[in-house]
């Protein structure tokens, strides 16, 4: 890729994501964006008014028009979105879950690699400078071996098309224990080889898993609790969720809280108290990262491997879920 | 009531001690291999006798009840000897070290005629009783998802805590409480499955993690981590259908005090704090002996919470979930 401006093509506004990446891709020097698709074409509109975009009919104009692709639609839309991308070859990052099953992840990673472009999942957790620190600490070693993990990643209820089995492919097992898995990959450097999980709809009236709490197993054993239920209410809770670990290592013990750096605010208008950050923005940073990649030809940051694995184990969670049993990840390549 | 007190170490004294704070109650005599000062110094202070005989303080006439805190698996031999003598008696958490040793102990009350009360303490902190009584009453709703973890350093290695075969380890020494918890307040446990560092022998670590199913539906996940380097922290979260009910002791304290170090700085004890668990049980215990209600926790309750956390041990010696009565599946 030359100096010339990178035009970001952005295919699905379903996800609130949409909204960083097209304000995280403005702010950055050399980029611009190139125009937004969604499969809804209403919704599609209403997003090019409010952000000033071209509009585009169709998926195919926006990839003749665009450097890179980030995707923020409806998870089951992923696969389909991706593999028009690697037609064209077109780089690009999907939000995650990369897919809301093993074969669709599989045969996505499958056809970047044939088209030799890079494919990106947007895990933005990994550029907290908290999970950063904890990592080189880890990898470090001045903490010795890791012995085990409780992780949570619980959070409101996201609403909407969240609760669609067909559009969200799974429920909160399916949105939230991928962000936990691939920080676990990353941190530790290992696969998720065994997943057990309880999980269950007990809190909202939806006809997908609001509640999922579960043992991740690593290839050497450590064993890493996770959280990843819809259990925040968000009439009065003061946040949408957290990230957090505790991590027992052999010379002692690091608690990680991504979204600790907050202010707290009460007002006399609003019926709650409210937890405002003020850490990083990692969107941005991930923005960034993927930007440069693309530009100077790097490896995809944070890949469609990366997500593959991720969709992995959640697939590992539902099966345990349903067996009551531990249950093997199962490695499609 | 006439008590007294089996044990040397700090439970026991501790308990010799509240019995001291009870109007009703008085220590009479108090027995054990060996006694730390501060069973001592309270038998002092109140005239009570010190013996190194368990047969002879059961013999006395005049002591109605004992407590009983010695190491786990001497429970169920200490219960015999005072129930035969017609003891009543309030034992320490877990009920016994085994479920064979636990229903012997169950089976000495019916035949004796004596109360037996399993010291589950947990259901009388105050923050524990409060989130159980917000939950059951309704307030959160249907439950999704309930989590515990009860988190300190590892025992002193001379001590018999750091026996497995003796505590039972972290399993059924701490996890206890909270199992007893969990199904004091959400019912019957369908199945569980356990995780952690109890089947690894790294020295100085034993820690477990539990994730439970309940017949009600709820999911628990509970921790009990002997591998802290030194602190004691426990958390409590419960999600349902409409809020959230969460505790964390480090955030709640009405009074820290961050000495110097080697000030020696240390807070009073007030011997008025009647918020403290273990008085508020040993009372609910007396007024129990004296022919009042029953107590919060009964010795079914402690055989059940113990027969969680030998399942919790089952599940981590096998590798697999342990189902229990009423598990479909």
């Amino acid at each position: 890729m030359n100096n010339a401006v990178l035009r970001v093509g952005i295919a699905g506004v379903a996800h609130g994501h949409a909204h960083s990446y097209i304000a995280e891709s403005r702010l950055i020097a050399g980029a611009s964006v190139a125009g937004v698709w969604d499969p809804d074409a209403a919704r599609a509109q209403a997003f090019a008014t409010h952000y000033q975009v071209p509009l585009f009919a169709d998926l195919d104009a926006l990839l003749q028009a665009c450097d890179t692709l980030m995707i923020a639609a409806e998870n089951a839309h992923h696969h389909a979105i991706v593999m028009a991308a690697a037609a064209v070859r077109k780089p690009t990052l999907c939000e995650k879950p990369l897919a809301t099953t093993v074969a669709d992840a599989a045969a996505m990673v499958q056809a970047f690699a044939a088209a030799k472009v890079q494919l990106g999942t947007a895990f933005p957790v990994r550029y907290s400078p908290a999970v950063r620190r904890l990592r080189d600490t880890v990898q470090g070693g001045s903490l010795g071996q890791t012995l085990m993990v409780r992780a949570t990643n619980r959070g409101t209820y996201p609403g909407g098309w969240f609760g669609d089995p067909l559009l969200a492919g799974g429920g909160a097992v399916m949105d939230h224990t991928v962000h936990v898995t691939d920080l676990v990959r990353w941190i530790w450097q290992q696969e998720v080889v065994e997943v057990y999980a309880e999980a269950a709809t007990r809190l909202h009236d939806i006809p997908v898993d609001d509640c999922g709490v579960m043992f991740l197993t690593l290839a050497d054993g450590m064993v890493v609790s996770l959280d990843a239920s819809w259990s925040r209410p968000a009439e009065s809770y003061p946040t949408w969720g957290d990230v957090t670990m505790e991590v027992t290592a052999q010379h002692g013990i690091v608690n990680l809280d991504v979204f600790g750096p907050r202010v707290e605010l009460y007002q006399k208008t609003t019926g709650r108290g409210q937890w405002v950050g003020h850490g990083v923005n990692f969107d941005g940073l991930m923005i960034a990262d993927w930007l440069a990649a693309v530009r100077y030809d790097r490896p995809a940051p944070i890949s469609g491997v990366d997500g593959l694995r991720a969709v992995q184990v959640v697939d590992a969670a539902y099966r345990s879920a349903a067996s009551h049993q531990p249950e093997a990840v199962v490695d499609c390549e | 009531m006439r008590y007294g007190v089996i044990g040397g170490g700090g439970m026991a004294s501790y308990h010799a001690h509240n019995i001291t704070l009870i109007p009703t109650a008085s220590l009479v005599a108090c027995a054990a291999p060996e006694f730390n000062d501060a069973i001592r110094a309270t038998a002092q202070r109140v005239g009570a006798t010190c013996t190194a005989s368990v047969a002879d303080l059961c013999a006395r006439p005049d002591i109605d009840a004992v407590v009983i805190a010695t190491p786990t698996d001497t429970h169920a031999q200490v219960a015999l000897i005072a129930m035969q003598a017609g003891k009543h008696v309030l034992v320490e958490k877990p009920l016994a070290r085994t479920l064979a040793d636990a229903q012997l102990m169950l089976d000495a009350a019916q035949q004796y005629g004596v109360k037996l009360m399993c010291g589950q303490v947990v259901r009388y902190f105050r923050e524990y009783a409060t989130a159980h009584q917000l939950i059951t009453r309704g307030d959160i709703g249907t439950v999704g998802v309930a989590r515990t973890a009860r988190c300190g350093a590892y025992p002193a290695a001379h001590t018999w805590y750091a026996d497995t075969a003796r505590s039972g380890g972290v399993a059924l020494d701490l996890l206890v409480h909270d199992l007893d918890w969990l199904r004091w307040t959400f019912g019957e446990v369908t199945r569980v499955y356990a995780r952690g560092l109890i089947d690894r022998a790294i020295p100085d670590r034993d820690t477990v993690m539990v994730i439970l199913r309940f017949a009600s539906g709820v999911i628990g996940y509970a921790e009990a981590n002997w591998s802290y380097p030194n602190g004691f922290h426990t958390s409590l979260e419960v999600a349902g259908s409409n809020g959230l009910v969460a505790h964390r002791n480090d955030d709640v304290l009405d009074l820290t005090l961050r000495p110097q170090a080697g000030s020696g700085a240390r807070l009073a004890h007030d011997p008025l704090a009647l918020e403290d668990p273990y008085l508020a049980q040993l009372i609910d215990f007396t007024q129990w002996c004296a022919g009042g209600v029953a107590p919060r926790s009964t010795a079914r309750d402690g055989y059940e919470a113990l027969r969680l956390s030998l399942a919790v041990l089952e599940s981590v010696q096998t590798g697999r979930p342990v189902h229990l009565q009423g598990d479909a599946s």
